[in-house]
């Protein structure tokens, strides 16, 4: 009898972490843990990184389109890849990389970018188009 | 009673801090909509983003640098209640008559020489931006003065990117003006 107990408290406990983990989606942290990864930065690049997405997230919270985000954030996470963008101008340090996009560092004389994106138009398309509808004020948590 | 003081005294600081730092965002996104007659939907939108200026400066350090640029942006900043637009620079305005030195009773007898001319106190007169002799019809045609926040906002910038490293310059200036 105990050790029936004991059995399903220890698949109840179990079973509850697995439901925590399938709850559980991507955050702004392992966003932007992975995207520091990709495109490099430091702590600060990070920390601020979490602040841009969780504002946008705020506005897209506003809008009532958490729902079609939420499974745009989990696709895109899912499958977004490291890709180099082309060079944006020359440098020697990445203070001369002001004109480049947001996250451009200089590496090997060229200002580059690197960052999360999703290869190919029909990757996560439906989860996309989904959530622009939605997102009629255009916040995206994945741009700056 | 010894725990409700405990708490008192640990929290009033918190509150006091987060109380400072959301009223300095709150009051600058107060000052442009008042000024621009913002709706609520883009007052909230302004000051989460206005919010969100201030958080990426403290995450990089350079909290004092965007108080200094928050003080001038409050300071020296003016609304143009004719254009609806608070802005730190000094915004042109539409407001010097040239005499054309055409008498007239009406419009008409003016428009033919220059079509934004009009007819006042028996003259024909067109209207130039102050200061320059560019016509206009209305203030928002007339050049800007430079920003008086443009060496604070720059002090900014050049402290956010230090501390980057990576480019932060898109996320930068502050959404107003």
């Amino acid at each position: 009898m105990m050790r029936a107990l004991k059995w399903g408290l220890g698949v109840a406990w179990a079973a509850s972490f697995v439901l925590v983990a399938l709850a559980c989606g991507p955050t702004a942290g392992s966003y932007c843990s992975d995207r520091r990864k990709c495109m490099g930065g430091n702590d600060k690049d990070e920390s601020a990184c979490k602040d841009m997405f969780n504002a946008a997230e705020s506005i897209i919270d506003d809008e009532g389109c958490d729902g079609e985000f939420d499974d745009y954030f989990q696709c895109f996470f899912d499958n977004a890849k490291c890709v180099s963008s082309p060079p944006a101008g020359q440098c020697t340090t990445t203070d001369d990389c002001n004109e480049a996009p947001y996250g451009a560092t200089c590496q090997g004389g060229q200002c580059i970018v690197k960052d999360l994106t999703l290869q190919g138009a029909s990757v996560c398309a439906k989860e996309k188009l989904l959530f622009d509808n939605c997102n009629t004020l255009g916040a995206d948590p994945f741009q700056r | 009673m010894r725990t409700n003081l405990l708490l008192s005294a640990l929290l009033l600081p918190v509150l006091a801090v987060a109380a400072s730092a959301c009223s300095r965002a709150d009051k600058l996104c107060g000052l442009v909509c008042d000024c621009n007659h913002c709706n609520d939907w883009d007052k909230d939108n302004l000051c989460s983003e206005i919010s969100l200026a201030q958080d990426v400066a403290n995450d990089y350090d350079c909290g004092s640098a965007w108080d200094s640029w928050a003080e001038c942006f409050e300071n020296n900043g003016k609304c143009y209640t004719d254009q609806a637009a608070y802005s730190t620079s000094d915004l042109g305005a539409c407001n010097t008559n040239v005499n054309m030195q055409i008498a007239c009773s009406s419009a008409a007898q003016c428009t033919p020489t220059n079509p934004t001319a009009f007819c006042e106190g028996g003259g024909c007169y067109y209207k130039v931006c102050n200061g320059t002799t560019q016509q206009c019809t209305n203030s928002g045609q007339c050049p800007a003065g430079p920003d008086k926040c443009e060496q604070v906002a720059a002090v900014l910038l050049q402290c956010e990117q230090l501390a980057a490293d990576i480019n932060v310059t898109s996320i930068y200036p502050p959404p107003v003006n």
